[in-house]
């Protein structure tokens, strides 16, 4: 069985870290804790391509928010097959360093599928239509409305991007 | 006569006179019993019409009614008509007013549309004077070219008639294009003949070339190239060492206390591993687990844990390979890029880890225990060993660190229990231990023999700059010496440098001359 990087990028408290551990241990903490650095998690998933059911090891890097050295961004993101951009749907600023780490990983890893988790829909409304088509238009990414806290959207998102690291094709979750 | 006749003739016309009255009579009764018929029948009529009058009464009132609501939806009907027919007729007013204005627009319109006409009539016979004019000039223009051309055509062959003889007389201060050109069919048989019949000036004018084209190819892979030789540059290195490796181990080997002896002896009698024996007496160096990992993504490629560390709890290894990636990274990026900055080792609970890298993969050994002094030494012979095997079929385990545990020369930490009967099992068990490693020493001495190869090839100073390698081909159990040569006199030179006679296994050269032969 074969492992593949993600790596999962965003401003500070988006809710990275929330995300990797409603997905991998299906657990949510409303106490916030900062990553400092950088911290793996690991998770094993069934994805379903293409008639079958295929075993898939995901190691995903789950990188500080803070502003990073771009060595040191380099350094983390360096072979990984796939990356999720995650913004932070009750903030009014939130397009803006959601561009820049979509524009990192495609300069760092380009080819590379990329997710984008509009986090937080628990506690915000949805962006207009506009707005996520341009997102999807500008990084032909899967785009998803995610809440860490109710785990809405959360494994659709990691397992439509794992099938695009795999090969198969995923639309909007 | 006459008489008689009128007198037939009479009684005749009697005759049919009262034939006729007969009929008249029958036809006047017949028709007075036809008149009777109808009086009757007329009377019956009169009666049915009495009946249908009475009854006809109520059915006439009714028609009234009917007749009169019919009558009053026709006033209505007429009304509406009327009111429909007079906002016709206020349309049809509004529309003859409109038509009006739609004539009197379309009236200016085909007065303009005469008047632009005019115009253009005025511009066209203009524009045909000037056309007329273009024309004239366009004619003596196209004779003018006509008779250029010629004089080009004329001055591309005097051209290429000075070219042919240019290229004649003096080929080296021709257009290089052409030259190209002009040599080029004759260029490959130039130098099948030169390599024919002046092989060592070819190989000496062309050999630097290629060299110099190899080194920078060499240059420009130098990430794939480190790691592809590491192994080999590992076994000439470890080749010289071994010998006083060995020479140490058996002067250190007299001095030591029996203990490794007697738990070698135990592993011997009793199937378990030696380390095992020695863990349990004391704090033994016990590699537990190795892991092979993608230096830049932290994927784990390999990995292989000890059976003397089943059953333990152990980090789970693809966190740790991504986390010594990430160590990795930090110690580089904290010492600079030149690779000098790798980590090389550190502690992880009770364990150790050390850690050896190419420019792509690193290779990580979880320890514990008391490290041997050489313990640097043999970790580098694993990465060595980690990525020969990760180049083959990439079966089997990794290191296969259960013999690695069992081979590892471990000091207990003193001496215990130095007994007659100790030293008596000891003895014995060495010369178990000399016969069951009889394979170990035939792949020692195979290990010299390439050993020796290549120093044969490194003493001749022509192949230092060509491309020489010995490998031992596990397939075949052969050593093979695979490479470039200058030319057939330095693969002679070598071919009588090799002791072939004295080797374990075969020796096979696949060897490609400079200068075109292959062996």
């Amino acid at each position: 069985m074969k492992a593949h990087k993600v790596i999962v990028v965003g401003d500070f408290g988006v809710g990275k870290t929330s995300l990797i551990r409603r997905y991998v241990l299906d657990v949510f903490s409303d106490q916030y804790r900062a990553t400092l650095g950088v911290h793996l998690y690991k998770h094993t998933d069934t994805i379903p391509i293409a008639g079958t059911e295929e075993q898939v090891r995901l190691v995903l890097w789950d990188i500080e928010g803070a502003p990073l050295p771009g060595e040191q961004m380099m350094r983390y993101s360096l072979g990984a097959s796939g990356a999720i951009v995650v913004g932070d749907l009750t903030r009014p600023d939130m397009a803006e360093p959601m561009r820049r780490a979509a524009d990192m990983v495609e300069a760092r890893l380009p080819g590379r599928p990329i997710g984008i988790a509009l986090n937080k829909r628990d506690i915000a409304p949805a962006p207009d239509d506009a707005s996520v088509a341009a997102l999807k238009d500008r990084y032909g990414a899967l785009i998803a409305c995610t809440s860490a806290k109710t785990g809405d959207a959360v494994p659709n998102l990691f397992r439509d991007l794992t099938k695009r690291i795999l090969g198969g094709k995923a639309g909007t979750v | 006569m006459r008489l008689e006749a009128e007198r037939q003739r009479l009684a005749e016309l009697e005759e049919r006179s009262s034939t006729l009255r007969e009929m008249l009579e029958a036809q006047v009764e017949a028709a007075q019993q036809s008149n009777h018929a109808l009086k009757a029948e007329n009377s019956a009529l009169k009666n049915a019409l009495e009946a249908q009058a009475n009854s006809g009464g109520a059915k006439a009132a009714e028609l009234e009614a009917r007749c009169e609501a019919l009558a009053a939806d026709l006033a209505e009907r007429m009304a509406a008509e009327r009111q429909q027919q007079a906002e016709l007729k206020s349309l049809g007013a509004s529309l003859r007013a409109q038509a009006d204005v739609e004539r009197e627009t379309a009236r200016a319109l085909e007065a303009r549309c005469e008047a632009l006409a005019a115009q253009l009539t005025e511009q066209a016979e203009t524009d045909a004077a000037a056309a007329e004019k273009l024309s004239t000039i366009h004619s003596s223009l196209t004779r003018e070219a006509e008779t250029a051309q010629g004089r080009a055509a004329k001055l591309e062959t005097e051209i290429a008639d000075l070219n042919g003889r240019l290229a004649d007389a003096d080929l080296a201060s021709y257009d290089p294009e052409r030259l190209r050109k002009f040599i080029a069919p004759a260029l490959t048989g130039a130098l099948r003949d030169a390599g024919h019949e002046h092989q060592d000036e070819m190989v000496s004018a062309i050999a630097p070339y290629i060299i110099g084209t190899v080194k920078t190819e060499i240059l420009n892979s130098e990430d794939e190239l480190v790691e592809a030789i590491q192994p080999r540059i590992g076994t000439l290195i470890r080749s010289a060492i071994t010998q006083a490796v060995e020479d140490l181990n058996r002067k250190v080997d007299d001095a030591l206390p029996v203990d490794r002896w007697i738990a070698s002896a135990k592993g011997r009698l009793t199937g378990a591993p030696a380390a095992g024996w020695l863990l349990e007496d004391g704090n033994a160096f016990v590699v537990k687990e190795a892991m092979l990992i993608e230096r830049q993504s932290g994927i784990l490629l390999a990995s292989e844990r000890s059976t003397l560390d089943a059953g333990a709890t152990a980090p789970d290894e693809d966190l740790m390979a991504g986390m010594i990636a990430a160590l990795q990274g930090f110690a580089s990026e904290a010492y600079g890029a030149t690779g000098a900055g790798d980590l090389r080792r550190f502690s992880f609970t009770e364990d150790t880890v050390y850690l050896r890298g190419t420019p792509t993969k690193l290779l990580a050994l979880r320890c514990s225990g008391v490290a041997p002094p050489e313990v640097e030494s043999r970790v580098d012979d694993l990465l060595e060993t980690a990525l020969v095997r990760m180049r083959g079929d990439g079966g089997g385990d990794l290191l296969m660190l259960d013999d690695f545990n069992r081979a590892e020369p471990v000091d207990a930490g003193g001496a215990s229990g130095s007994t007659i009967a100790g030293y008596a099992l000891a003895a014995a068990a060495a010369v178990v231990a000399l016969i069951w490693s009889h394979g170990f020493v035939n792949n020692a001495h195979e290990t010299r023999w390439i050993a020796s190869v290549e120093q044969a090839i490194a003493g001749d100073t022509r192949l230092t700059p060509y491309p020489l390698t010995v490998r031992r081909d596990e397939n075949d159990a052969a050593i093979v010496v695979s490479g470039l040569v200058p030319d057939e006199a330095a693969l002679k030179a070598l071919e009588q440098r090799l002791d072939w006679n004295a080797s374990p296994v075969p020796i096979k050269l696949d060897i490609a001359l400079v200068s075109g032969a292959n062996r």
